[in-house]
C-alpha cells in the first residue's frame, strides 16, 4: 500500500506543483495590474486623510513598488525558496507570519463546520434512503432545499439576532471557548449540509440497488448491517468526492462568516487586506490558499486508494 | 408465530421440504400489473433435485426472491409457500432471517452479488455466520477456507478482491456462500450464465457433487444443465406447463412448448420457437401458450388448460 | 409489513419533486419566477415608492400599511427596495450564467474538436479554476478592480464558465468516438455541421437544468459579495447590501435584515426546484455519462 501511495504522490506532485505556480502567477499579475494606487491606499487608511505626494513617492520607495513587474515577481518568488512571502504593506509583519497566526482560527472552523455538515449530513441522508417516502425523507428534503437557498451571511445574522441578542444565550463575536465557535459553524456548515445529504441520499440510494445488497440479505444478514457494511461502504466514494469539493466552497464561506463573527481567522484579514491594496498579502494568501487546496484534494485521493481496491494510483479504475 | 422447525435429517422420503401453491408475485408499475409468477404449484421432496427451465423473462428468477421474501416494495404476493410444512409467506423479517442462509441457501445469478470493494475472505465469512453469532474468529476463519478449498479454489484467493479473480472462480465463490451454513434447500439461479462449455459442465459436476445431500432448486435456461436434476419442470408466463423426470421432458417432450425448447438446443437442431415470449402484463386469454403453439384450438383460446398431474404432467389440451 | 431498505426495480426520484409529492412546487416556483421577471422589468409596476427617496422623519417604521416591509435607517421603503433589487440581482445572475454558458461551450467545443495540445490548455485552466475557492478569487479580482455590480459580474464570470466546458467537451468526446469510425474522411467542414447536429441534442437538457439551478447559486454569490461591499454601492438597492447596512440596526428593526433575506431565499428556492424539475425531466443517467 505505501508503495502505491508513493507512486501514486510521485505523479501527482509536479502537476500540483505547476497548478500552484500558475495560480501564483495570476494572482500577482492580477493585483500588479490592478487599478489604485496602493500606496494612496495605505497612507489614507493609516492617517486618515489624503496623503501628500512626498509621503505617497517615500512609500512607493520604501516598498520598492516602483520596480518593473518581472523583478518583483522574481523578487517575490525567490523570497518563497528562503520561506519569506513578503512583508504587508499595512502591518509590515512578514506575511507568512500573518497567515500562520490566523491559520488555526481558520482551520478550527472549517473543520468544525465540516464535521457538522457530515453528522447531519450523513445521517438523514441514509435514514432518507434507506426509509424513502417516510417522514424523515421529507425532512431532510426540506432542510437540503433551504441549505442551498439560503444565504450563508443572512443565516449567520439570524442566528445572531435570535441567539445572541433575543435570547442571550450565545456570543456574537470574537475567538474564545466552544460557546463561541456554535453559531459560526452552523452557519458556514448549513450551505454543506445539503449537498452532502443530497450526495449520501443519492449514493446509498443507487448501491441499495445493487445486486451484492440483495446477496447480503439472501445470506441472512439484518438490515442494519446490510447497510451500514455493504451499502455505506459503497456509497462512500461519491460522498468523499463531494465533501471534497465542500471544502473549496467552505474556504470561500469562511470570508464572509468571519468577518460577520469577529472570527481572526485568513478569511477577514484577506477582506480588509484586499479593500487596501495591500497586495503582498492578498498574492501570499492566494498562493498559501491553493496550496492548502491541493494539499487537501491530494489527501481525499489517498483516501480514495483506501476505500476503493479498484482504482489504480494512476487514476484509471479496474474492470 | 409460527416456529420453523429445524430438521436437518435428510432421508430420500416423500415428505416435501418445499410445497408451492397457487403462487402469484405481481409487480405494480406504472406500465401495468408485471404478473411474473402467476399460479404457480409444486413440491420438491426432501433430497430431490428439481430443475425449472424456461426462457429469460418468464418469472423464474422472481421465484427465488418470492421465497426468500426479498422482494422490492411494488411487489405483490397471494398464494401459498410451505417450507417443512411451515407457511412462510408473511412471517416477519426476523422470522425471515433464521432461514436465510441457514436453512434455505441461495447462489446468485450475477457476478455482482459480490461486493467489489470486500476482500472475498470477508464476504465468505460473512455467509458462515451473518451477525450476531457466536463462533470464534479463527473458527469462522478455518471453516472459510475449508469451504474455499471444498470448491476447488486455493488459499490465496481469500485475500483478493472479486475483480481480481476470474468469472469461473468468482461463481464458485458464490456457490461456496450459499452452501455456507449447510442448508437443506439450496437455491440454485442460474449459475452457469455467462460461462464457456468447459466452465458450465465444471460447475455442474460440483453442483452434482454439492447437492448430493440436500435438495436443490435449479433455476436455468440452459437445458443441458438441468439434467443434473432428477426432475425438470418447465415454466412459461409465470406457471409450470411441463413436469417430469429429466430424460421424460428430454426426450419425450409432450408440450409444444417444451418440444420446441429442445429443438432449439444446438445440438438438436437450433430452430426457434415463432413468436416472443409474452409480454407478463398483458397474458394472452385461455392457454398462454396459444399464440405461437402449432396446434392451437378454439378450446386453446378461451379455456386456460390445467396440469394434468402431480409428479409429471402437461398442461396442454391437446396433449393430455 | 415493514420491508427493508432495498430498491431493486424501485423507481429512483430525485429528491426535491417527488419527496414532497409536490408537482405544484414546479407551478408555484414558475409563478414566483414569472413575477420577478416581472418586477426586473417594470419595477415601477410593483413599488409603492421610489427606491431611494430618503425620509429621516421615517426611519426604521416597522412594516405596516403605508410601508409593506417598513423602512431602513435612512427613511427608505424597504418593499420598493426589494422590487428594485429583484432588476439588479436577476440582471446580474443571469449575466453570470449567459456569459459561463456561452464562453464554456465555445471553450468546450474547441477543446473537445481539436484535441491535443489545445484540449491540454484548456484543461490545465480548467483544472486551475477547480483547483482554487472561487470566492477568493473573486474576492480579490473585484476587491482589486473597484466594488461595483460590473466587476462582480466579470470576476464570477471568469470562472464559471469551467462546469460548461467540461460538459460540452464531454459530449464532443463522445460524439468524436461515435462518428470516428465512419466519418474518419468527413475531416472538413461538413464536419462541423454534422457534429453540431449531434451535439446540440445531447447538450441542451443537461446545460439548460445546470444552468437554471447556477442562476440560483450565482445570486447567492452576488449577494454575498454585495454583502461585503465588493458589488453595489449605495444608494443602489441590491439584496445583499442591503442586509449589510441592516447589521446595526438588527435588533431594534429586524424588518431592514428579514425582508431582504427572505426575498434572496425564494428566489433561489424557485430556481433551484426548477432547475431540479428540468434534470428530472432529461435523463439523468445520460447526464452523469456526459460530465467527464
Amino acid at each position: 500500500m505505501a508503495g502505491e501511495i508513493s507512486f501514486f504522490l510521485a505523479r501527482r506532485i509536479p502537476w500540483a506543483i505547476l497548478t500552484i505556480f500558475l495560480a501564483s502567477l495570476l494572482a500577482f499579475s492580477i493585483i500588479f495590474f490592478a487599478p489604485g494606487n496602493p500606496a494612496e491606499v495605505i497612507l489614507t487608511q493609516i492617517y486618515g486623510n489624503e496623503p501628500e505626494r512626498d509621503a505617497v513617492i517615500l512609500f512607493i520607495e520604501q516598498n520598492a513598488l516602483d520596480v518593473p513587474f518581472i523583478k518583483q515577481y522574481t523578487t517575490w518568488t525567490t523570497g518563497l525558496f528562503y520561506g519569506s512571502l513578503g512583508t504587508s504593506l499595512r502591518t509590515g509583519d512578514p506575511v507568512l507570519e500573518e497567515f500562520i497566526v490566523r491559520f488555526p482560527a481558520t482551520v478550527i472552523l472549517a473543520l468544525s463546520a465540516i464535521t457538522f455538515a457530515l453528522v447531519i449530513g450523513l445521517s438523514i441522508g441514509v435514514l432518507s434512503a434507506v426509509r424513502p417516502h417516510s417522514p424523515i425523507d421529507a425532512f431532510g428534503n426540506l432542510i437540503a432545499s433551504l441549505g442551498s437557498s439560503i444565504p450563508s451571511f443572512w443565516l449567520g445574522l439570524l442566528l445572531i439576532l435570535v441567539f445572541s441578542i433575543h435570547l442571550n444565550l450565545l456570543p456574537s463575536f470574537g475567538y474564545g471557548g466552544i460557546e463561541h465557535l456554535i453559531l459560526p459553524t452552523i452557519a458556514l456548515g448549513f450551505l454543506n449540509v445539503s449537498k452532502i445529504l443530497r450526495i449520501t441520499r443519492e449514493s446509498m440510494i443507487d448501491a441499495l440497488s445493487e445486486d451484492y445488497v440483495f446477496e447480503a440479505y439472501a445470506k441472512g444478514l439484518r438490515e442494519k448491517a446490510v447497510v451500514i457494511r455493504h451499502a455505506f461502504r459503497n456509497a462512500s466514494v461519491p460522498i468523499v468526492t463531494q465533501t471534497g469539493l465542500e471544502l473549496g466552497a467552505l474556504l470561500g464561506g469562511t470570508v464572509i462568516i468571519e468577518q460577520i463573527f469577529g472570527w481572526p481567522g485568513i478569511g477577514s484579514f484577506l477582506l480588509s487586506s484586499v479593500m487596501s491594496r495591500d497586495y503582498p498579502v492578498i498574492a501570499g494568501f492566494v498562493l498559501l490558499i491553493a496550496l492548502i487546496y491541493v494539499i487537501v484534494n491530494i489527501l481525499v485521493d489517498i483516501i480514495y486508494i483506501y476505500i476503493d481496491p479498484r482504482i489504480q494510483p494512476g487514476g484509471k479504475t479496474h474492470a | 408465530m409460527k416456529s420453523v422447525p429445524i430438521d436437518k435429517t435428510i432421508q430420500r422420503s416423500n415428505e416435501p421440504i418445499l410445497k408451492v401453491k397457487g403462487l402469484k408475485t405481481t409487480f405494480i408499475t406504472k406500465n401495468g400489473d408485471v404478473r411474473a409468477v402467476n399460479g404457480l404449484d409444486f413440491n420438491l421432496n426432501n433430497g430431490q433435485r428439481m430443475a425449472i427451465i424456461g426462457e429469460s423473462g418468464c418469472g423464474k428468477s422472481v421465484l427465488a426472491q418470492t421465497i426468500l421474501n426479498l422482494l422490492p416494495n411494488n411487489a405483490q404476493v397471494s398464494g401459498e409457500i410451505l417450507f417443512q410444512n411451515s407457511a412462510i409467506l408473511n412471517q416477519s423479517d426476523e422470522q425471515m432471517v433464521a432461514l436465510r442462509g441457514k436453512l434455505i441457501g441461495l447462489i446468485p445469478q450475477h457476478l455482482s452479488s459480490l461486493n467489489p470493494l470486500m476482500k472475498t475472505h470477508l464476504q465468505v465469512e460473512e455467509a458462515i455466520q451473518p451477525d450476531g453469532g457466536s463462533q470464534e474468529k479463527n473458527d469462522i476463519s478455518r471453516k472459510m477456507l475449508n469451504l474455499l478449498n471444498s470448491v476447488g479454489l486455493r488459499t490465496y484467493v481469500s485475500e483478493r478482491h472479486p475483480h481480481q479473480l476470474s468469472g469461473g472462480m468468482n461463481r464458485r465463490v458464490l456457490i461456496s456462500m450459499g452452501i455456507a451454513q449447510n442448508p437443506s434447500l439450496l437455491l440454485a439461479d442460474e449459475p452457469t450464465t455467462g460461462l464457456d462449455t468447459i466452465l458450465r459442465h465444471k460447475t455442474v459436476k460440483l453442483l452434482d457433487r454439492i447437492t448430493q445431500d440436500r435438495s436443490l432448486l435449479l433455476i436455468t435456461h440452459d437445458i443441458n444443465v438441468a439434467r443434473l436434476c432428477e426432475t425438470i419442470a418447465v415454466m412459461y408466463a409465470g406457471e409450470i406447463i411441463e413436469k417430469g423426470s429429466a430424460e421424460e421432458i428430454l426426450e419425450n417432450p409432450k408440450h409444444p412448448y417444451t418440444e420446441g425448447l429442445i429443438a432449439s438446443m444446438p445440438s438438436r437442431g437450433m430452430s426457434s420457437i415463432p413468436g416472443l415470449s409474452p409480454s407478463l402484463i398483458e397474458i394472452p386469454s385461455g392457454c398462454r401458450f396459444h399464440p405461437r403453439c402449432p396446434l392451437a384450438t378454439e378450446q386453446c383460446m378461451k379455456i386456460h388448460p390445467v396440469l394434468n398431474g402431480e409428479q409429471a404432467g402437461v398442461r396442454c389440451h391437446a396433449c393430455s | 409489513m415493514h420491508k427493508h431498505a432495498f430498491s431493486r426495480f424501485e423507481q429512483f426520484f430525485p429528491y426535491d419533486i417527488k419527496s414532497l409529492g409536490l408537482s405544484t412546487g414546479v407551478v408555484a416556483s414558475c409563478i414566483i419566477l414569472i413575477l420577478l421577471l416581472c418586477m426586473s422589468v417594470f419595477p415601477g409596476v410593483f413599488a409603492t415608492h421610489d427606491p431611494n427617496t430618503v425620509d429621516l422623519d421615517n426611519r426604521l417604521v416597522q412594516p405596516g400599511v403605508e410601508h409593506y416591509f417598513g423602512t431602513d435607517h435612512h427613511g427608505r421603503d424597504i418593499y420598493s427596495r426589494v422590487v428594485y433589487g429583484a432588476r439588479t440581482s436577476m440582471a446580474t445572475a443571469l449575466s453570470v450564467v449567459a456569459i459561463g454558458v456561452i464562453v464554456g461551450t465555445l471553450l468546450g467545443l474547441i477543446a473537445g474538436y481539436y484535441g491535443g495540445i489545445i484540449d491540454q490548455v484548456i484543461m490545465r485552466i480548467v483544472d486551475l479554476f477547480l483547483a482554487f475557492p472561487a470566492t477568493i478569487l473573486a474576492i480579490a479580482l473585484v476587491g482589486l478592480f473597484g466594488p461595483s455590480l460590473f466587476n462582480i459580474v466579470l470576476a464570477l464570470s471568469i470562472m464559471w464558465w469551467v462546469s460548461y466546458a467540461r460538459i460540452i467537451r464531454g459530449v464532443v468526446l463522445q460524439v468524436k468516438e461515435k462518428d470516428f469510425i465512419k466519418g474518419a474522411y468527413l475531416m472538413g467542414g461538413k464536419n462541423r455541421y454534422i457534429i453540431r447536429k449531434h451535439i446540440i441534442p445531447h447538450v441542451l437538457s443537461p446545460i439548460f437544468a445546470l444552468a437554471t439551478l447556477d442562476v440560483g447559486s450565482a445570486i447567492l454569490h452576488i449577494t454575498g459579495l454585495s454583502f461585503l461591499g465588493l458589488g453595489a454601492q449605495p444608494p443602489t438597492a441590491e439584496w445583499g447590501s442591503m442586509i449589510q447596512g441592516s447589521i446595526a440596526f438588527m435588533e431594534t428593526a429586524p424588518q431592514t435584515m428579514i425582508f431582504p433575506g427572505l426575498c434572496i431565499i425564494i428566489t433561489v428556492i424557485s430556481f433551484n426546484y426548477l432547475g431540479d424539475w428540468i434534470k428530472e425531466r432529461s435523463d439523468p443517467v445520460r447526464m452523469e455519462k456526459i460530465t467527464v
